[in-house]
């Protein structure tokens, strides 16, 4: 599986880059922090929300378990309860049981 | 005494690291990958985000866009080393273990290696017996479930509010839908690795010039 040794060696990198060369040069990086992990977090959760070859159905049902997981967390702010509520809805909608 | 004062403080770690692992093993092998491979990723990778979009994108984009995603997603990671850069020196384990939940806990206690370690090495062990638990899990319970891969969509939204209820700063992501939308529509190939890149320069030339 060399796709999982490439995730593997990326996330090394960044765990370990600090303490290898970057100790006089981060403060160029520093303008990353606080917003482009968010902007990355929208695209990926958009990408996978909207697959290429995704069916009408689906994409209703994710929405729907998306919802629920966003008013569960506001009201609640637990996190392992508003992402398995939220996934155990749209499994339920999605395999019709 | 260090040990279970470590224990204690990183029981709630145990639920959430316990859970989500467990989800990942179940998920992993339902999506072909081998057993050993799901254990494996959680004992060097380690990082629940990554791993859950791994199982997500890995047959779908090349080495390269792989490294990236990869790269880029964990970047926060990046700057947790930073923080601890003079604590850690070079201690190779502690570097390694510095997961969001690790830092978060270690980061508003005073310098103390030993309890610096028990805490990183109890949440690893966490995180890889939940992933052992999951995989051993569906050899025996053999179910076909559609969608479980939904979890890692609600855990990014979970992220993202959490995010902006911490910064009440809607421009991130904002930015983050348009350059989506952007390539989205124009049906580029590499729609990730674009829409990454795009804002990306967007971020930079805002910094340069705002």
């Amino acid at each position: 599986m060399l796709e999982m040794i490439i995730g593997a060696i990326a996330n090394f990198f960044t765990r370990f880059l600090p303490f290898m060369f970057f100790k006089k040069h981060y403060k160029k990086f520093l303008f990353l922090k606080d917003e482009f992990p968010t902007v990355l977090l929208t695209i990926l959760t958009l990408y996978m929300l909207f697959p290429e070859n995704s069916n009408l159905n689906e994409l209703k049902y994710k929405l729907i378990g998306i919802s629920i997981t966003v008013i569960l967390h506001l009201l609640f702010r637990k996190f392992l309860l508003s992402v398995f509520i939220g996934s155990f809805i749209y499994i339920l909608l999605l395999n019709k049981f | 005494m260090k040990f279970f004062n470590a224990l204690k403080d990183t029981l709630p770690i145990f639920v959430s690291y316990f859970t989500l692992s467990f989800s990942f093993g179940v998920l992993a092998v339902k999506m072909g990958i081998h057993p050993y491979i799901a254990i494996f990723m959680s004992i060097v990778i380690y990082s629940g985000s990554l791993q859950f979009l791994l199982l997500a994108i890995y047959n779908k984009l090349s080495l390269l866009d792989i490294f990236i995603t990869s790269f880029l997603l964990n970047f926060r990671q990046f700057f947790y080393s930073l923080t601890f850069l003079d604590r850690y020196k070079n201690h190779f384990y502690k570097i390694f273990a510095l997961t969001d939940e690790t830092f978060a806990i270690l980061t508003h206690k005073k310098n103390d290696p030993k309890y610096e370690l028990y805490v990183s090495i109890l949440n690893h062990s966490y995180w890889i017996i939940g992933t052992i638990c999951g995989v051993v899990f569906v050899q025996y319970v053999n179910f076909e479930l559609k969608g479980l891969d939904f979890i890692l969509i609600s855990l990014f939204v979970v992220i993202l509010i959490e995010n902006f209820l911490d910064t009440k700063n809607f421009f991130p992501t904002i930015l983050g839908i348009i350059s989506f939308l952007i390539f989205y529509f124009l049906g580029v190939e590499n729609l990730l690795i674009f829409s990454i890149l795009f804002s990306f320069l967007i971020i930079y030339l805002r910094h340069k010039y705002a």
